[in-house]
């Protein structure tokens, strides 16, 4: 059966598993790295 | 430690090995032994790609360079997330689809045999001696808690770390570390949930004492290639160590090579990139909990009981002469902690600086303590090491004290059973079928296997057991280990580089390594950068060389 060019296109699951995750890891290290910037803007002073 | 404490840590201890064995099942094949017949979930690799990294040495040194020296070492992990993404479409796909053992089998694919082999060597070479360092750090800590000799503390965690290891393969590694990363998670949260709530303070007023003493800086924007741990070594420097570590240290290649496909091995890495960042940030933050804690709960003076054990009967009158000392220092540096807390924003400048020159008091007492500990053991005597379990053991709850001391079980033998499986796997397809025997059936591989993962198990209790007395060679097989860690990366970015050949791989990497060691013993240059340079260095000589013998044909 010959194959259209959008289900040969159509991410796998895993592959748009994939994005998502990729996503997610960029949301994480922004949230986290602004608190730990947050921690050190309203907290520390260098002795 | 309470018998209840003691009933958690063996009911952890012999639930590993159970499920480890009973994992074996699936193992009659070296590929289900070495790789789990790819048949992993995502998830299942992700966490055991993040129990391996996360080493009991995590638990108790990080936790004490935490409440030692603040949150700045979470900047090593910067370039983790970057690394994760580079290697996704990268190596992950190259080695993941490839169908190979090991990283280094497929640079016999690309190069030649003798830049596998090499490869493969110094993979054994450093990882079986470091292998025994990852298991001395508790189990010397553990002896000198509790009162065990080292052998004892060594076999608590590596016989279960072997049985489990050698029986299993990767399967029983992989399902192991996924329990492993569970128990360490909730050990942590449940160490940082008894700070809050036992801390004389407010959360508010305790982040303030921490921060007037520098520890909550987490960032260091200066560029500065001979400090170790700055925003930029952590980002550049710390995007090649994760590169390599993560793509070509058998231990970690072999967790994702067991992903069901090359998607699933992606998603398994960015999972650990996902969570490294926070876990880290919480592991240390742990440590400056300890610290604010110990501010108004008077610590020990030598953390290390064995040390202060020691001290007593041999210079009781003397040490009784610093007790008496540091106890007034105590005194009056929780009463500068008590200003800092309550102290209006006009006046908190100073209330710092008092309490800053009273922390300085203190810590001088403690490095006269350290001093006579030295003089009478004649041991290192630095005790970073012990600061989180001494907390644990007196502070906390029974029943937590029990969960992390199994948390830091657990986070020995993840990365303990990783490095075997990975040792056993490298000897076995690296150098024993592919030069002593390659025609063999499934059944004598195992064998062999097994055979291997034990031998690496008894080398590294033996490393361990005597990691104390060889003290200064372990530190140089460990450096030792850091000369080609960015070289080997290096090597492996050749492979994607078109017309590199296999003799610009070698001689690139013998260049790249001999380089870093100049630059390691003739310079100050942090040892982030030195996977740069390693890195670079394999690439510009591989390169070249690669192009002045292709010029002659091509002529």
């Amino acid at each position: 059966m010959t194959q259209t060019p959008s289900q040969a296109d159509a991410p796998t699951p895993s592959r748009s598993r994939f994005r998502t995750t990729l996503v997610r890891v960029l949301v994480v290290q922004v949230v986290a790295l602004t608190l730990l910037g947050l921690l050190q803007a309203v907290y520390n002073v260098r002795p | 430690m309470h018998w209840i404490n003691w009933a958690i840590v063996v009911a952890y201890l012999v639930y590993v090995v159970v499920d480890g064995v009973r994992r074996s099942k699936d193992t009659d094949t070296i590929s289900g032994y070495f790789v789990a017949n790819k048949s992993l979930s995502w998830w299942v690799v992700g966490l055991s790609v993040m129990a391996t990294q996360l080493s009991a040495v995590t638990m108790i040194g990080t936790t004490g360079q935490g409440a030692t020296d603040g949150i700045r070492f979470v900047q090593i992990y910067l370039g983790l997330p970057i690394a994760m993404v580079i290697l996704g479409v990268t190596l992950v796909p190259l080695l993941h689809g490839s169908g190979v053992y090991t990283a280094y089998e497929y640079l016999e694919r690309r190069f030649d045999a003798k830049t596998r082999s090499l490869t493969a060597f110094l993979f054994l070479l450093s990882r079986g001696m470091s292998c025994g360092t990852i298991l001395a750090a508790p189990a010397v800590v553990f002896s000198a808690i509790f009162g065990l000799p080292v052998l004892w503390s060594v076999a608590l965690i590596g016989i279960p770390t072997v049985i489990y290891t050698m029986i299993g393969g990767v399967q029983a590694v992989a399902w192991a570390d996924v329990k492993q990363m569970v128990l360490i998670v909730v050990a942590l949260i449940a160490v940082m949930a008894v700070l809050i709530v036992q801390m004389p303070v407010s959360p508010d007023e305790a982040l303030r004492i921490a921060g007037s003493t520098g520890r909550l800086q987490a960032f260091d924007f200066s560029f500065d290639m001979n400090e170790t741990y700055t925003f930029w070594s952590g980002v550049i420097g710390g995007t090649f160590l994760m590169l390599s570590y993560f793509g070509t240290d058998q231990s970690q290649v072999q967790r994702y090579l067991t992903a069901r496909s090359v998607d699933e091995a992606k998603s398994s890495l960015l999972m650990s990139a996902y969570w490294k960042i926070p876990l880290q940030a919480l592991v240390l933050l742990v440590g400056v909990g300890v610290f604010v804690y110990y501010q108004f709960v008077r610590p020990p003076l030598l953390y290390n009981p064995a040390h202060e054990t020691a001290v007593v009967a041999a210079r009781g009158a003397d040490y009784a002469a610093l007790q008496g000392r540091y106890g007034e220092a105590f005194t009056l540096r929780e009463a500068a902690a008590l200003a800092v807390a309550d102290a209006d924003a006009a006046a908190r400048p100073t209330a710092m600086d008092a309490f800053r020159a009273r922390e300085a008091d203190v810590q001088a007492i403690r490095s006269e303590a350290l001093a006579l500990a030295g003089d009478v053991t004649g041991e290192a005597t630095g005790d970073v090491n012990y600061i989180v379990p001494r907390f644990v053991l007196s502070e906390l709850p029974i029943g937590l004290a029990g969960l992390f001391i199994a948390g830091v079980l657990a986070a020995a033998m993840s990365s303990i059973a990783a490095e075997l499986n990975a040792l056993a796997t490298a000897s076995v397809i690296d150098f024993y079928r592919r030069w002593v025997r390659p025609e063999g059936t499934d059944a004598h591989f195992l064998r062999v296997s097994r055979g291997a993962t034990a031998f690496w198990g008894i080398f590294a209790c033996i490393v361990a057991t005597y990691a104390a007395t060889l003290g200064s060679l372990i530190e140089v097989v460990n450096q030792f280990g850091s000369f080609f860690y960015g070289s080997i990366l290096g090597v492996f970015l050749l492979a994607m580089v078109p017309w590199a050949r296999g003799w610009g791989a070698f001689v690139g990497l013998i260049a790249g390594m001999t380089v870093v060691g100049f630059v390691n013993f003739g310079t100050g240059v942090a040892y982030l950068w030195q996977n740069v340079i390693g890195a670079v260095v394999v690439l510009a000589v591989g390169v070249l060389l690669s192009l002045l013998r292709r010029a002659p044909t091509a002529g």
